[in-house]
Protein backbone atom coordinates (compact mmCIF):
# COMPACT_ATOMS: atom_id res chain seq x y z
CA UNK A 1 0.00 0.00 0.00
CA UNK A 2 2.78 2.67 0.73
CA UNK A 3 4.66 1.88 -2.11
CA UNK A 4 1.90 1.86 -4.90
CA UNK A 5 0.53 5.65 -2.82
CA UNK A 6 4.17 6.44 -3.47
CA UNK A 7 4.17 5.57 -6.88
CA UNK A 8 0.92 7.21 -7.82
CA UNK A 9 1.84 10.28 -5.84
CA UNK A 10 4.86 10.42 -7.93
CA UNK A 11 2.97 10.53 -11.08
CA UNK A 12 0.17 12.35 -10.01
CA UNK A 13 2.75 15.50 -9.45
CA UNK A 14 4.44 14.71 -12.76
CA UNK A 15 0.74 15.14 -14.62
CA UNK A 16 0.11 17.95 -12.17
CA UNK A 17 3.32 19.72 -13.36
CA UNK A 18 2.65 18.54 -17.50
CA UNK A 19 -0.91 19.72 -17.59
CA UNK A 20 0.13 23.20 -15.58
CA UNK A 21 3.11 23.34 -18.07
CA UNK A 22 -0.04 23.43 -21.22
CA UNK A 23 -2.14 25.51 -19.36
CA UNK A 24 0.23 28.30 -18.73
CA UNK A 25 2.13 28.11 -22.10
CA UNK A 26 -2.00 28.45 -23.56
CA UNK A 27 -2.65 31.58 -20.84
CA UNK A 28 1.01 32.97 -22.68
CA UNK A 29 -0.30 32.42 -26.46
CA UNK A 30 -3.82 33.05 -26.14
CA UNK A 31 -3.63 35.74 -23.20
CA UNK A 32 -6.52 34.18 -21.06
CA UNK A 33 -4.86 35.10 -17.27
CA UNK A 34 -7.52 32.24 -16.07
CA UNK A 35 -5.73 29.41 -17.60
CA UNK A 36 -2.55 30.86 -15.59
CA UNK A 37 -4.48 30.90 -12.31
CA UNK A 38 -5.54 27.26 -13.15
CA UNK A 39 -1.97 26.30 -13.98
CA UNK A 40 -0.53 27.63 -10.54
CA UNK A 41 -2.90 25.25 -9.10
CA UNK A 42 -1.95 22.28 -10.75
CA UNK A 43 2.11 23.25 -9.88
CA UNK A 44 0.51 24.28 -6.29
CA UNK A 45 -1.16 21.03 -6.24
CA UNK A 46 1.88 18.79 -7.67
CA UNK A 47 4.10 20.21 -5.17
CA UNK A 48 1.71 18.81 -2.33
CA UNK A 49 1.76 15.03 -3.76
CA UNK A 50 5.63 15.75 -3.97
CA UNK A 51 5.43 16.55 0.09
CA UNK A 52 3.13 13.29 0.69
CA UNK A 53 5.39 11.59 -1.49
CA UNK A 54 8.19 12.02 0.10
CA UNK A 55 7.47 11.62 3.67
CA UNK A 56 6.01 8.12 2.23
CA UNK A 57 9.03 6.62 1.54
CA UNK A 58 10.87 8.63 4.31
CA UNK A 59 13.56 10.30 2.51
CA UNK A 60 13.75 12.38 5.25
CA UNK A 61 16.20 9.42 7.14
CA UNK A 62 19.14 10.65 4.72
CA UNK A 63 18.66 14.24 5.61
CA UNK A 64 19.33 14.03 9.35
CA UNK A 65 22.83 12.19 8.57
CA UNK A 66 25.77 13.95 7.45
CA UNK A 67 27.64 16.99 7.25
CA UNK A 68 24.19 19.13 6.63
CA UNK A 69 22.24 17.79 9.65
CA UNK A 70 18.71 18.43 8.23
CA UNK A 71 19.99 21.78 6.57
CA UNK A 72 19.26 23.67 9.64
CA UNK A 73 15.48 22.79 9.84
CA UNK A 74 15.22 19.95 11.89
CA UNK A 75 12.00 20.71 13.41
CA UNK A 76 10.87 20.11 9.43
CA UNK A 77 12.55 16.94 8.95
CA UNK A 78 11.21 15.64 12.04
CA UNK A 79 7.64 16.06 10.45
CA UNK A 80 8.46 14.38 7.84
CA UNK A 81 10.12 11.17 9.32
CA UNK A 82 7.43 11.24 11.83
CA UNK A 83 4.70 10.66 9.00
CA UNK A 84 2.84 13.87 9.17
CA UNK A 85 4.12 15.07 5.59
CA UNK A 86 0.51 15.14 4.54
CA UNK A 87 -0.13 18.23 7.40
CA UNK A 88 2.81 20.08 5.56
CA UNK A 89 0.93 19.34 1.85
CA UNK A 90 -2.58 20.43 3.43
CA UNK A 91 -1.66 24.02 2.63
CA UNK A 92 -0.72 23.30 -0.86
CA UNK A 93 -4.13 21.96 -1.57
CA UNK A 94 -6.07 24.64 0.08
CA UNK A 95 -3.64 27.38 -2.34
CA UNK A 96 -4.11 25.33 -5.22
CA UNK A 97 -8.01 24.91 -5.06
CA UNK A 98 -8.12 28.53 -4.23
CA UNK A 99 -6.43 29.52 -7.43
CA UNK A 100 -8.51 26.77 -9.48
CA UNK A 101 -11.62 29.16 -7.86
CA UNK A 102 -10.34 32.66 -8.81
CA UNK A 103 -8.99 31.54 -12.27
CA UNK A 104 -12.57 29.92 -13.11
CA UNK A 105 -14.07 33.34 -11.67
CA UNK A 106 -11.82 35.48 -13.67
CA UNK A 107 -12.42 33.31 -16.88
CA UNK A 108 -15.81 33.36 -17.10
CA UNK A 109 -16.22 36.84 -17.19
CA UNK A 110 -16.45 38.04 -21.04
CA UNK A 111 -14.40 41.27 -22.37
CA UNK A 112 -17.64 43.71 -22.66
CA UNK A 113 -18.09 46.35 -25.13
CA UNK A 114 -15.15 49.26 -24.21
CA UNK A 115 -15.45 48.66 -21.29
CA UNK A 116 -13.14 46.69 -18.83
CA UNK A 117 -14.29 47.72 -15.66
CA UNK A 118 -15.87 44.19 -15.27
CA UNK A 119 -13.03 41.99 -16.09
CA UNK A 120 -10.55 44.47 -13.66
CA UNK A 121 -12.87 44.20 -11.27
CA UNK A 122 -13.03 40.04 -11.13
CA UNK A 123 -9.04 40.55 -11.65
CA UNK A 124 -8.84 42.47 -8.32
CA UNK A 125 -11.69 40.24 -6.37
CA UNK A 126 -9.36 37.25 -7.44
CA UNK A 127 -6.16 39.13 -6.35
CA UNK A 128 -7.65 40.59 -3.20
CA UNK A 129 -9.20 36.49 -1.86
CA UNK A 130 -5.78 34.91 -3.31
CA UNK A 131 -3.66 36.19 -0.19
CA UNK A 132 -6.04 35.72 2.27
CA UNK A 133 -7.49 32.23 1.24
CA UNK A 134 -3.38 31.42 0.84
CA UNK A 135 -2.79 32.55 4.70
CA UNK A 136 -4.78 29.31 5.88
CA UNK A 137 -2.48 26.92 7.50
CA UNK A 138 -4.67 24.22 6.67
CA UNK A 139 -4.31 20.75 9.40
CA UNK A 140 -8.10 20.48 8.72
CA UNK A 141 -9.20 18.32 5.87
CA UNK A 142 -12.77 19.67 6.90
CA UNK A 143 -11.77 22.93 5.70
CA UNK A 144 -10.47 21.92 2.42
CA UNK A 145 -13.78 19.84 1.70
CA UNK A 146 -15.50 23.10 2.38
CA UNK A 147 -12.79 24.58 -0.32
CA UNK A 148 -13.78 22.02 -2.83
CA UNK A 149 -17.35 22.63 -1.90
CA UNK A 150 -17.47 25.97 -2.60
CA UNK A 151 -15.36 25.59 -5.74
CA UNK A 152 -17.50 22.75 -7.37
CA UNK A 153 -20.48 25.00 -6.46
CA UNK A 154 -18.75 28.24 -8.76
CA UNK A 155 -18.06 25.69 -11.54
CA UNK A 156 -22.16 24.88 -11.62
CA UNK A 157 -23.03 28.18 -11.16
CA UNK A 158 -21.29 29.97 -13.81
CA UNK A 159 -21.13 26.81 -16.45
CA UNK A 160 -23.36 24.45 -16.05
CA UNK A 161 -21.22 21.36 -17.33
CA UNK A 162 -21.97 18.11 -17.64
CA UNK A 163 -22.17 16.50 -14.13
CA UNK A 164 -20.55 13.27 -15.81
CA UNK A 165 -18.19 14.60 -16.53
CA UNK A 166 -16.44 17.42 -14.21
CA UNK A 167 -18.00 16.07 -10.90
CA UNK A 168 -15.16 13.25 -11.58
CA UNK A 169 -12.33 15.30 -10.43
CA UNK A 170 -14.22 17.13 -7.57
CA UNK A 171 -15.91 13.83 -6.54
CA UNK A 172 -12.09 12.13 -6.32
CA UNK A 173 -10.57 15.31 -4.69
CA UNK A 174 -13.38 15.87 -2.22
CA UNK A 175 -13.18 11.81 -1.19
CA UNK A 176 -9.61 11.69 -0.68
CA UNK A 177 -9.86 14.59 1.93
CA UNK A 178 -12.95 12.84 3.56
CA UNK A 179 -10.76 9.48 3.94
CA UNK A 180 -8.38 11.55 5.47
CA UNK A 181 -11.25 12.16 7.99
CA UNK A 182 -11.76 8.46 8.64
CA UNK A 183 -8.04 8.32 10.23
CA UNK A 184 -9.54 6.86 13.69
CA UNK A 185 -11.36 3.81 11.72
CA UNK A 186 -9.34 3.00 9.12
CA UNK A 187 -5.94 3.75 10.96
CA UNK A 188 -2.77 4.64 8.62
CA UNK A 189 -4.17 3.41 5.36
CA UNK A 190 -6.31 6.02 5.43
CA UNK A 191 -3.69 8.34 4.96
CA UNK A 192 -2.42 6.42 1.90
CA UNK A 193 -5.81 5.71 0.15
CA UNK A 194 -5.95 9.74 1.02
CA UNK A 195 -2.82 10.27 -1.13
CA UNK A 196 -3.67 7.62 -3.71
CA UNK A 197 -7.50 9.44 -4.49
CA UNK A 198 -5.82 13.00 -4.70
CA UNK A 199 -2.73 11.45 -6.77
CA UNK A 200 -5.44 10.22 -9.17
CA UNK A 201 -7.30 13.20 -10.28
CA UNK A 202 -4.35 14.89 -12.31
CA UNK A 203 -3.65 11.42 -13.49
CA UNK A 204 -6.92 11.11 -15.23
CA UNK A 205 -7.04 14.74 -16.64
CA UNK A 206 -3.21 14.04 -18.00
CA UNK A 207 -5.12 10.92 -19.57
CA UNK A 208 -7.93 12.93 -21.12
CA UNK A 209 -5.12 15.28 -22.60
CA UNK A 210 -3.51 13.00 -24.00
CA UNK A 211 -6.89 11.45 -25.47
CA UNK A 212 -7.53 15.39 -26.97
CA UNK A 213 -4.64 15.35 -29.41
CA UNK B 1 -35.79 35.05 -16.32
CA UNK B 2 -33.24 32.99 -17.85
CA UNK B 3 -30.08 33.27 -17.55
CA UNK B 4 -27.33 34.96 -19.88
CA UNK B 5 -24.56 32.45 -21.20
CA UNK B 6 -21.96 34.01 -22.11
CA UNK B 7 -18.88 32.24 -24.48
CA UNK B 8 -15.33 32.80 -22.92
CA UNK B 9 -12.78 34.77 -24.42
CA UNK B 10 -11.09 31.02 -25.10
CA UNK B 11 -14.33 29.85 -26.79
CA UNK B 12 -14.09 33.18 -28.64
CA UNK B 13 -10.59 33.26 -29.84
CA UNK B 14 -10.98 29.07 -30.64
CA UNK B 15 -13.92 30.31 -32.93
CA UNK B 16 -11.88 33.01 -34.90
CA UNK B 17 -8.70 31.18 -35.24
CA UNK B 18 -10.91 28.30 -36.34
CA UNK B 19 -12.67 30.13 -38.99
CA UNK B 20 -9.37 31.69 -40.40
CA UNK B 21 -7.51 28.06 -40.33
CA UNK B 22 -9.82 26.93 -42.07
CA UNK B 23 -11.26 29.48 -44.52
CA UNK B 24 -7.89 31.66 -45.29
CA UNK B 25 -7.40 34.99 -44.84
CA UNK B 26 -10.96 36.19 -44.33
CA UNK B 27 -12.33 40.38 -44.82
CA UNK B 28 -14.23 41.24 -41.19
CA UNK B 29 -17.54 41.21 -42.64
CA UNK B 30 -17.39 36.95 -43.42
CA UNK B 31 -15.27 36.58 -39.55
CA UNK B 32 -17.92 38.82 -38.05
CA UNK B 33 -20.64 35.97 -39.51
CA UNK B 34 -18.38 33.13 -38.71
CA UNK B 35 -17.00 33.93 -35.01
CA UNK B 36 -20.53 35.21 -33.86
CA UNK B 37 -19.80 38.49 -33.08
CA UNK B 38 -21.13 42.04 -33.16
CA UNK B 39 -18.47 44.32 -35.14
CA UNK B 40 -17.21 46.55 -32.40
CA UNK B 41 -17.04 43.50 -30.36
CA UNK B 42 -15.17 41.78 -33.35
CA UNK B 43 -12.62 44.82 -33.34
CA UNK B 44 -11.64 44.75 -29.93
CA UNK B 45 -11.39 41.20 -30.43
CA UNK B 46 -8.82 40.83 -33.28
CA UNK B 47 -6.90 44.18 -31.93
CA UNK B 48 -5.76 42.24 -28.64
CA UNK B 49 -5.06 38.99 -31.40
CA UNK B 50 -3.19 41.05 -33.11
CA UNK B 51 -0.96 42.00 -30.32
CA UNK B 52 -0.56 38.83 -29.27
CA UNK B 53 0.44 38.00 -32.66
CA UNK B 54 -1.82 35.33 -33.33
CA UNK B 55 -3.76 37.01 -36.07
CA UNK B 56 -2.49 39.79 -38.48
CA UNK B 57 -3.83 41.84 -40.86
CA UNK B 58 -2.84 41.81 -44.48
CA UNK B 59 -2.13 44.40 -47.52
CA UNK B 60 -6.34 44.26 -48.63
CA UNK B 61 -7.83 44.63 -45.23
CA UNK B 62 -8.02 41.03 -44.22
CA UNK B 63 -7.28 38.93 -41.36
CA UNK B 64 -5.05 36.21 -41.63
CA UNK B 65 -3.48 33.76 -39.24
CA UNK B 66 0.09 33.46 -38.24
CA UNK B 67 1.94 30.35 -37.38
CA UNK B 68 1.87 31.45 -33.30
CA UNK B 69 -1.88 31.45 -34.00
CA UNK B 70 -1.65 27.99 -35.45
CA UNK B 71 0.29 26.88 -32.39
CA UNK B 72 -2.42 28.16 -30.17
CA UNK B 73 -5.26 26.99 -32.04
CA UNK B 74 -3.64 23.28 -31.60
CA UNK B 75 -2.78 23.74 -28.12
CA UNK B 76 -6.64 25.16 -27.54
CA UNK B 77 -7.87 21.96 -29.31
CA UNK B 78 -6.23 19.90 -27.35
CA UNK B 79 -6.82 21.08 -23.75
CA UNK B 80 -10.28 21.83 -24.40
CA UNK B 81 -11.42 18.65 -23.15
CA UNK B 82 -8.82 18.79 -20.23
CA UNK B 83 -10.75 22.30 -19.52
CA UNK B 84 -14.49 21.35 -20.32
CA UNK B 85 -13.49 18.32 -17.28
CA UNK B 86 -12.61 21.25 -14.88
CA UNK B 87 -15.88 22.69 -15.76
CA UNK B 88 -14.60 25.48 -17.71
CA UNK B 89 -17.18 26.41 -20.64
CA UNK B 90 -15.65 27.31 -23.83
Amino acid sequence: MPLAAFLVAFFGSLSSFSISLRLCTLSRLVGDKSFCLLGYSFITYGVGLIIEAVNIVGVGFWLTSGPHGGFGRPELVERLLSGRGILLATPMYAVAYSLAAAGIYVGHVELRNSDERTVARSERFAAAALPFLAQLYIDYNIVLLVLLAILATMVYHYYRPPVSRSIVFYGIAASSHAVTLLVIVLGAHAVYLSTLLRSAAPLAFYIVALRGR
Amino acid sequence: MARRKYRSWAGIVLDILEALASEGPLPPTRLMYRANLPYNRLREVLAKLIEEGLVKETENRRYEITERGLKALQLLRETRKLLESLGYRF
